[in-house]
């Protein structure tokens, strides 16, 4: 058991923060016991969270303290740290990006007490757009080369082991067989059909608000039909998890906007055809984040639809960054998924009202009745709260169909304290040590309902 | 209980390993009782001291071995003998075979323990004899709840024509 516990308290603590500004706050200190601390150090943090492997980075750290606590003595601690000017906070399906503000006392021969709070930050005044773009990659044709000299390998091998050992060697060849054949479906045949055909965005980096422009240019060799051109507007989320042979990438579709460029019609040969591309991006379009593991990437898919043959489709990357306009200043935007309902979205919940001991009280009332459960459970899913429970078992294993745990994360029974309302956490690989170092003590954080265990009566919340 | 200590209980049904299981968890505040069904997926396995699985030759290899690996002091209620698994992940195993005790005498007394347990008011209660209990014995051998539902489908069959057994609503 910990002899002191911290607890963090800032001073702006609903509120949206700058990045590149400074936040503020204090550190408590309650010893229950004589503590030895070497340090007591408080740090400035982002990490993501999710499907994907935790990428983490550290804004500014500070000690504020080294010596004596005696036992029942409270202290405080005030600090001002730096804020991460990037990546901005965001919730999304796969991919979550949280910043917080860390605490730890290092205690010799002990468990280090720990606290943590998040806070909202959003791009600001500071924020170097020119290096953010060039920090969020664009695929570029390194994959084609890669996959050249793939494919390159597989046929030498293939060549060689059908000449020294015989038709074992096909099976090499295979693999470049069908992947030229592909190649030649996908690309050759619609550029064929079509002729010289030109597709480029004004930009690769794009604005919230601002309009995604670009232009499709077409002079077929020869007069050709088309069922009509198209674009659409996307974005993805792809976090890989794991590594080496063990690798898993998890993608999810954030947005899908639909523009049509040209109805059915004939395109004339040796003429020059040109399509304006024009989308718009919402105001509170997410930026595009690449932190190693953990993606969420915008790009164009121009289509033109040939009947009875390939079409043609070209995807146009993109990036979505924050505005250098003053003006966009103006308005605190959280990085959230445009497909969720800002009403019901994750900050939302506190601005609405709704606290955690309110759903636990309905929940409560009605936890005999399956049905009455069901719906007041997913009226608040997707919803984060911060949350107290106390903990009652880890569990050893989580179940067969229980897609909410986090892969080499784990589950923790705990029981909310008024209503003892019972739940069931998932917590991720990161967050191990402190739920060791609790043992049966009170959890306080911040999850997010995702459902309800049926089986064993809990609500379920992911950390 | 100590941990990489495992107790398992392998018998056939009815003979009361699922019984122990129970005595043993109303015992340990901190035990964890899981009951692993039949048919559909494995549910979920709470730490607990000692972790109780009742039915545990149905535990999956991979879940089996997540199970043992945390060293947490095991009972097992199990139709298949676990001793070389358990041993693999490094646990002391003790077996009982249940069921070898479960005769006549055994029979009476649960049942006529049971009686008194249901009993509504002062007076008597109608006894299993020994006569009774070795009739049983002989039908059902070791399998108790056999013999309970024999004598649940007695009472069944005989509440409308029996003056002496009546459900009163």
């Amino acid at each position: 058991m910990a002899k002191c516990d911290l607890s963090i308290e800032l001073d702006d603590a609903e509120g949206v923060h700058i990045g590149g500004e400074k936040i503020s706050g204090m550190v408590r200190v309650n010893a229950d016991s004589d503590v030895n601390c070497t340090a007591l150090e408080v740090t400035s943090v982002w990490r993501t969270h999710g499907r994907g492997n935790v990428a983490s980075g550290e804004a500014g750290k500070i000690k504020l303290f080294e010596g004596q606590w005696r036992s029942g003595e409270q202290q405080e601690y005030r600090f001002e740290l730096p804020i991460a000017n990037w990546p901005p906070t965001y919730y999304g399906f796969h991919l979550n990006v949280e910043h917080s503000i860390d605490a730890r006392a290092k205690v010799p021969w002990s468990f280090d007490p720990k606290a943590s709070v998040t806070f909202k930050m959003r791009p600001g005044r500071g924020t170097d757009v020119t290096r953010i773009s060039d920090a969020v990659t664009v695929q570029g044709p390194a994959a084609k080369v890669i996959g050249l000299i793939v494919m390159f390998v597989f046929t030498i091998v293939g060549f060689v082991i059908v000449a020294n050992f015989g038709a074992f060697g096909y099976l090499f060849l295979l693999f470049p067989v069908v992947t030229a054949t592909y190649w030649f479906i996908k690309s050759v045949l619609p550029a064929w059909a079509l002729g010289e055909v030109h597709c480029r965005l004004t930009s690769e980096t794009f604005v919230p608000g601002e309009n995604v422009t670009g232009e499709l240019i077409v002079r077929p060799r020869k007069r050709v039909a088309i069922n009509g051109a198209s674009v659409n507007l996307l974005a993805n989320e792809q976090c890989v998890s794991g590594s080496g042979s063990n690798r898993t990438t998890h993608k999810h579709n954030l947005f899908d906007k639909l523009l049509l460029l040209s109805e059915s019609t004939t395109l004339t040969a040796g003429q020059e055809h040109r399509f304006a591309i024009s989308v718009p991006l919402v105001d509170h379009a997410y930026y595009s984040i690449d932190l190693k593991d953990n993606k969420l990437m915008w790009h164009a898919r121009v289509r033109i639809d040939i009947p009875r043959w390939p079409d043609w489709v070209k995807d146009l990357p993109l990036r979505v960054v924050p505005s250098g306009d003053p003006a966009t200043w103006k308005t605190p935007e959280i990085n959230l998924p445009v497909s969720i309902d800002i009403a019901s979205a994750d900050f939302a919940s506190a601005d609405a009202g709704i606290t955690f001991a309110e759903t636990a009280k309905h929940l409560w009332s009605v936890r005999d009745d399956r049905g009455q459960v069901e719906i007041l459970v997913e009226a608040v899913s997707g919803l984060s709260f911060n949350i107290e429970a106390q903990v009652e078992r880890r569990l050893l294993y989580a179940g067969d169909e229980d897609p909410h745990v986090y892969k080499d994360g784990f589950a923790v029974w705990v029981r909310y304290p008024d209503p003892p309302l019972p739940m069931v956490l998932y917590v991720p690989h990161g967050l191990g040590d402190d739920f060791e170092q609790l043992g049966n003590a009170v959890w306080r954080g911040r999850g997010t309902v995702v459902g309800w265990d049926g089986v064993h009566g809990r609500l379920q919340v992911k950390l | 209980m100590n941990s990489g200590f495992a107790l398992q209980f392998v018998g056939d049904c009815g003979r009361g390993k699922t019984t122990r299981l129970l005595a043993i968890a109303d015992r340990f505040p901190g035990a964890s009782y899981v009951y692993l069904p039949e048919d559909g997926p494995t549910p979920a396995i709470a730490a607990g001291r000692p972790l109780l699985i009742d039915e545990a030759q149905r535990l999956p290899r991979r879940v089996r071995n997540a199970v043992f690996a945390n060293g947490a002091p095991l009972v097992l209620a199990t139709h298949r003998d676990l001793t070389r698994p358990l041993r693999r992940h490094g646990y002391h195993v003790q077996t009982q075979q249940i069921g070898q005790g479960n005769d006549a005498a055994l029979i009476e007394r649960l049942l006529n323990a049971r009686i008194e347990a249901s009993r509504l008011g002062p007076g008597p209660t109608p006894r299993v004899t020994s006569n009774d209990a070795k009739r049983l014995s002989d039908r059902f051998g070791s399998d108790i709840r056999a013999v309970e539902f024999f004598l649940y489908e007695q009472v069944q069959t005989q509440v409308m024509t029996d003056g002496e057994v009546r459900f009163i609503d």
